[in-house]
């Protein structure tokens, strides 16, 4: 039973550089929460912070409500996997995984019969007497976990595990770490820059960059209403299409205007922004699959094509602006040809062209 | 077909050329044996035999039982070990923080004890001299200690710090998250993983504190605390007259121990010279 709660927490590093920053959250016992941004926003810091090997310049960490900040690494009862997994090179794979409960003081005998039972359930059996160095990636990654559940931690921190692992290797892990947190049911936080594992594997998501906190909320949740520009243009893949452009018209009557695109957002739109004033500065997103071919009547040529397999991926040219649209496997449009499109006014969002936040 | 025999006369042709090498370093080691072995007769014998022709251990003999030289040997023994164990200590902690803490002025400090390695030794043996007797310790083994840690330190530091960096700092972190305090974290994975640097720094201050000649003479003039060196030399050579066969005798036995230390620790000290050979 452990949460736990940032509250403003902040790191600065030696040459002025705000790694972290105002970064408060709340994990509930037993959640799987994924620190996700691009590299150098300050998630392994904020993770480190939470284990105890980097402390913050303010702000407080506690488990449970107790607070953390002055408590060592070892003593914070926390299990930490490592993206080089940090096997002890001078070590068998039982000393490996042995390693924490020695450092607890367990009896000898109730390590090997733990280091056993973990052994047996990593699959591990006939690779006890082996250095790190003689196993796959693969192996050690299951070492590195086995070392982390050994010593029964009360909450689990991941530092982007599967980066090193081939993208076979990588999607069967990450069903593996769902089940694993499944059956053990603790609180685990989760670095990853890969929205694929955040979005797959997190019962919430938290989305850092430039050391501060974008958006947090399941993964439905940042997925259909990024708070901002940067969460909108993070998520999706391909990205959403964002069209810079102004308003034209108040209230029910709001258009939206960027060079020849003319659109009309739904009456719903308006009541959800308030009152935008004329002539303000926005920022349309629409995603790939919300662009609809062959139907409403803004003319468009294809530009590029791209077949991923399952779905084609289309760029298009709509009346100047450069749009990409998602279509299914067996489309027949070609490079060149002209087609109309519309979007799904319904699931537009817009953001103010200022500060990049989400008007609706 | 032809080109299996040129590969075969370059590898003839290297290995002889390296055997040549070694003979030529090797034999003044073969011939101070020899001179050891031979009785006083044979040692001025023109032409020269090559192999004693009555080999005796009378040499040895007489300088383990009726000259000070075993003393000389011991306290040559206690500086190198003492002086080792010293650089050890030091340098594993010191090039530990050199390597993993950030402060300000530490890579100015790194840099200045590079400095004093600069320094060639005899420009400071004045210096030394007064900052040894201002402390006491002067004639004493302990002077000779001191100050040969000054001058294996900073290799030793150097030497420490590039084996620790490149231990990956993961491997501490998963310690400490596993547990281990800081000093715990420090021994059961920094050491294992720096053992062959530290190896080679030892070897490298062992020898170095028991080669040492200048400073054993400066430093200590009682007779019953001088190293080998400078016992041997002041023991054997009066006047104009050397006793070349106890004197080779003692040489035999002086370099015994690093020949031994040598050959122990070959395998790690391979590793240790060719820097860096940790992977995570």
């Amino acid at each position: 039973m452990t949460t736990v709660t940032l509250t403003n927490l902040r790191r600065v590093f030696s040459d002025d550089f705000v790694a972290v920053d105002d970064m408060s959250l709340f994990i509930a016992d037993g959640e799987f929460l994924t620190l996700l941004g691009p590299s150098g926003c300050g998630k392994s810091t904020t993770l480190r912070m939470i284990a105890g090997l980097d402390a913050p310049d303010a702000g407080d960490i506690a488990f449970d409500g107790k607070r953390m900040n002055d408590v060592p690494p070892g003593k914070r009862n926390v299990a930490m996997v490592f993206q080089s997994y940090a096997l002890y090179p001078h070590m068998t794979v039982r000393r490996n995984l042995e390693y924490p409960l020695r450092k607890q003081g367990v009896s000898k005998a109730e390590r090997s019969a733990r280091g056993e039972a973990v052994s047996d359930l990593m699959q591990l059996r006939e690779l006890l007497g082996r250095k790190p160095r003689q196993l796959s990636g693969g192996q050690q990654q299951r070492v590195a976990l086995g070392r982390a559940l050994i010593r029964n931690p009360s909450l689990f921190l991941f530092d982007e595990p599967l980066s090193n692992l081939d993208a076979k290797l990588r999607s069967y892990m990450r069903a593996e770490l769902i089940q694993l947190h499944k059956r053990v049911g603790k609180t685990m936080i989760y670095v990853t820059h890969d929205q694929l594992e955040a979005m797959t594997m997190s019962d919430r998501v938290a989305i850092m960059d430039k050391g501060r906190l974008q958006q947090l909320g399941t993964p439905q949740e940042v997925y259909n209403r990024p708070s901002n520009l940067f969460v909108a243009a993070f998520i999706g893949a391909p990205t959403m299409n964002l069209i810079k452009g102004g308003v034209d018209g108040v209230g029910e009557e709001m258009a939206f205007r960027a060079g020849a695109l003319h659109l009309a957002p739904p009456s719903t739109f308006a009541q959800r922004t308030g009152k935008l004033p004329q002539g303000a500065q926005v920022v349309l997103g629409v995603r790939p699959e919300d662009v609809l071919l062959y139907c409403g009547n803004l003319a468009a040529f294809v530009t590029l094509i791209e077949p991923v397999g399952h779905e084609t991926i289309i760029f298009l040219d709509v009346l100047g602006h450069q749009i990409v649209a998602r279509t299914d496997a067996q489309t027949r449009l070609r490079q060149g040809a002209a087609v109309n499109v519309a979007f799904r006014m319904e699931n537009v969002h817009m953001f103010d062209a200022a500060d990049g936040r989400r008007f609706a | 077909m032809s080109r299996g025999w040129i590969a075969i006369a370059k590898k003839t042709a290297r290995s002889f050329g390296s055997w040549i090498v070694v003979l030529i370093i090797s034999f003044p080691l073969f011939w101070m044996v020899v001179t050891a072995l031979k009785p006083r007769v044979e040692l001025l014998q023109i032409p020269p035999t090559i192999f004693p022709r009555h080999p005796t251990l009378g040499h040895f003999a007489d300088l383990l039982l009726r000259t000070p030289f075993p003393v000389y040997f011991l306290n040559s023994t206690f500086v190198a070990l003492g002086t080792t164990v010293v650089v050890l200590v030091v340098g594993t902690l010191g090039a530990h923080s050199l390597a993993r803490f950030r402060y300000p002025g530490r890579e100015w400090m790194a840099r200045a004890v590079l400095f004093t390695y600069l320094l060639p030794h005899v420009v400071i043996v004045i210096p030394l001299y007064l900052l040894v007797a201002k402390l006491g310790i002067i004639n004493t083994p302990f002077s000779l200690i001191f100050t040969y840690t000054a001058f294996a330190l900073p290799f030793g530091l150097w030497l420490l710090r590039s084996f620790m960096s490149a231990i990956p700092p993961d491997l501490e972190s998963a310690a400490l998250v596993d547990g281990a305090s800081r000093m715990e974290a420090f021994f059961d994975i920094i050491l294992p993983l720096a053992l062959p640097g530290i190896l080679t720094t030892a070897l490298f201050t062992f020898i170095l504190a028991w080669n040492e000649y200048l400073y054993a003479l400066v430093m200590v003039s009682k007779d019953l605390n001088k190293t080998l060196p400078v016992g041997v030399i002041s023991l054997l050579t009066t006047g104009f007259d050397v006793d070349w066969s106890l004197l080779m005798a003692a040489s035999v036995l002086m370099s015994l121990p690093l020949v031994i230390l040598f050959g122990v620790l070959q395998k790690h000290l391979t590793r240790g010279f060719g820097t860096g050979g940790v992977k995570g």
